[in-house]
């Protein structure tokens, strides 16, 4: 029954082209400025250029084998391996500004770093980690280290390029602010007094949000799909895998619909609605990573898990440059609970306000 | 003939304020009612509790026989409200607005498509199909505003002041639409502070007061209410006798 309001709310709201372009262009603006103005840091981040890692290797002929797969491994992350023969560790560490030193020695391996170099000790340990891991003991690396190295390097955590980071940040930042999105089906409703006479029909209040929800959900996805087409073709931002970015993205996109209802809901004004979303998304944008990347952010995590961007964006960027990321399962379910919950809720503020009309 | 539409003890306060007072009408089936009242008298009120936009603070409505509120969704459907206000969307061509709330009853396919045509007809609007409501009239807005109302074919229809502001044209065309509808069945409540219309309109007048029902009656019995001659006395000169003089809207 909702068929023909839903398909006239989409033509109001597509024929509000300002606000559909403002969608678009804002975020391609804020990713060009942004990508550029920390493209310097991000790269800081990755600090590989050139830095050194000392190493000893017993004289047996598994240890040796190991190296050389190691040593492929380490240099596709930047890492160069330096042989020293003689020495302690810990001195040449600090004598050589080396990144640390390894010690191999058949099944074993100690690793020193060098504490004043915590990323790339942390790059070191992980690498290495990987490395061992794959090879499961280091004799077993022979002849078919050459295919596993890939995935050791894959491995890694995000050595994320800043075009790809805030171009997948920023998209998913301002689809958040959807609600801008539906703003001209909003207005127009207020203005011309369309909600009460929707009310003297046979619509129940699921079926008057479902009217909302299903357009808006629709033109937000197109909008976020456009920006993103646009990123990538004038930024060359890379997106990960396809199938679960979109997923992602759509069940994004449909929280933050659902959540910017839900507060039109409540307040049933415009501008408050846009005030304390923006608020609301920007704070969260803030803990998750949307304005400098979470990767330095000096927020504890469960303070950053709080926000629903920073699963988000945690995945999405994990996809972009791994393939594959931890954060899926929590950013389907944190968007989803949160579609869900404020869904209900709007709906149910609406019930509340047709029995209030007291 | 038969009540189709009757309220009971129908009363509205706003906090202290009673703005519909104990309100008893009786509508027959067939009838053009007029309810007539000053600013502020409770018009608007009184219609939007008709429709259940309003509850009620007291008293309750039945429609053809039954409780409306309890059956609200069976007996919406016979119902055709045009409120005072235009409920048109402006980025939305005269069809797709007839087309939106035609199909909130459930009607759809081909069928709605015969309707919004009809309807567009109806109002003289048929030639003004593909364009936005933004670039009508306010006349033109008005008709689009009725035909909104009735592509679902309502039993009872409740004009709230549909003629405000706009030229005598746009206003006859209207009432005569408004006399049609009638002759083809369908019951009439229309509220006016425009004692010309009603009069001349309307089979039977209610005036309203400060939330209350002070004289009930056609035209002529109204005019006795007041004077004997009832040659010599407007509609007009009843209402202000009936309600007084002083200024509403305070
Ligand atoms: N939501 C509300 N809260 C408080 N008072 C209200 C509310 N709605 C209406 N009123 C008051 O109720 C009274 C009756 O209003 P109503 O709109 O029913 O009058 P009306 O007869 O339709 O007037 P008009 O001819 O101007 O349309 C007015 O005094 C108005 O101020
Ligand atoms: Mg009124």
């Amino acid at each position: 029954m909702i068929r023909y309001l839903v398909k006239n709310n989409l033509k109001i709201m597509g024929r509000s082209m300002t606000n559909i372009l403002l969608f678009v262009i804002a975020p391609l603006t804020v990713i060009a400025v942004l990508s550029s103005a920390f493209s310097a840091l991000m790269e800081s981040y990755q600090g590989v250029d050139g830095f050194r890692v000392g190493y000893r290797a017993a004289e047996s002929g598994m240890s040796q084998a190991v190296v050389s797969g190691l040593k492929t491994v380490t240099s596709a992350q930047n890492i160069t391996l330096v042989e020293y023969d003689e020495g302690d560790p810990k001195q040449l560490v600090r004598d050589d500004d080396l990144g640390g030193f390894v010690v191999l020695d058949g099944d074993n391996y100690t690793v020193y770093v060098n504490e004043d170099k915590g990323t790339e000790a942390q790059m070191l340990t992980y690498t290495l980690h990987a490395f061992f891991e794959n090879m499961g003991t280091p004799s077993g690396a022979t002849a078919e280290s050459g295919e596993r190295i890939q995935t050791v390097t894959t491995d890694y955590m995000p050595a994320i390029d800043s075009t790809d980071y805030y171009g997948i940040i920023e998209i998913n930042y301002f689809g958040w602010c959807a609600v801008i999105c539906s703003a001209g089906l909003f207005i127009s409703e207020k203005k011309y007094k369309i909600g009460k006479k929707l009310r003297v029909t046979r619509l129940n209040e699921l079926q008057l949000y479902l009217a909302k929800f299903l357009p808006s959900v629709l033109v937000v996805c197109c909008g976020v799909g456009l920006a993103a087409v646009f990123c990538t073709l004038i930024f060359g931002v890379h997106f990960g895998n396809l199938l679960w970015t979109s997923l992602i993205v759509i069940m994004s996109v449909m929280a933050a619909v659902a959540f910017g209802l839900m507060i039109y809901a409540f307040f049933d004004s415009m501008i408050i609605t846009v005030i304390l979303v923006f608020a609301i998304v920007w704070i969260w944008g803030f803990l998750g990573g949307s304005f400098e990347t979470y990767m330095y952010s000096g927020f504890s995590q469960s303070v950053q898990e709080f926000s629903p961007l920073y699963h988000i964006n945690r995945c999405l960027v994990e996809l972009s440059c791994m393939g594959k990321s931890d954060y899926i399962g929590s950013a389907l379910i944190y968007s989803g609970s949160m579609c869900v919950g404020c869904s209900a809720s709007a709906v149910l503020a609406g019930v509340l306000r047709r029995r209030g009309r007291a | 003939m038969a009540t189709i539409l009757k309220t009971n003890d129908l009363t509205k306060k706003y906090g202290s304020k009673v703005v519909v007072d104990n309100l008893n009408i009786e509508i027959e089936e067939g009838e053009i009612f007029g309810l007539l009242g000053p600013n502020g008298a409770g018009k608007s009120t009184t219609m939007n509790m008709i429709c259940d936009l309003v509850r009620p603070t007291l008293g309750n409505v039945e429609f053809l026989g039954k409780d409306f509120r309890k059956n609200r969704r069976e007996l919406i459907g016979y119902l055709g409200y045009i409120p005072q206000e235009l409920a048109i969307h402006g980025n939305l061509k005269a069809w797709e607005n007839v087309e939106l709330f035609t199909s909130l009853y459930g009607i759809k396919g081909a069928t709605l498509k015969e309707r919004i045509d009809e309807a567009l007809s109806y109002v003289g609007l048929s030639e003004k199909k593909n364009d936005y409501a933004r670039t009508f009239s306010g006349g033109m807005k008005r008709r689009l505003n009725i035909a909104c109302a009735i592509g679902h074919h309502p039993k009872m229809l409740i004009f709230d002041e549909p003629t405000v502001g706009i030229d005598p044209q746009s206003r006859n065309f209207i009432l005569e639409r408004i006399k049609e509808s009638n002759k083809n069945g369908a019951t009439v409540i229309y509220t006016s502070h425009y004692m010309e219309e009603v009069e001349a309109i309307c089979t039977r007048i209610a005036i309203m007061d400060n939330g209350k029902i002070i004289a009930t009656g056609t035209s002529e019995e109204l005019k006795k209410m007041v004077v004997e001659d009832t040659s010599s006395i407007t509609l007009e000169e009843v209402f202000l006798t009936l309600t007084g003089k002083k200024l509403r809207d305070y």
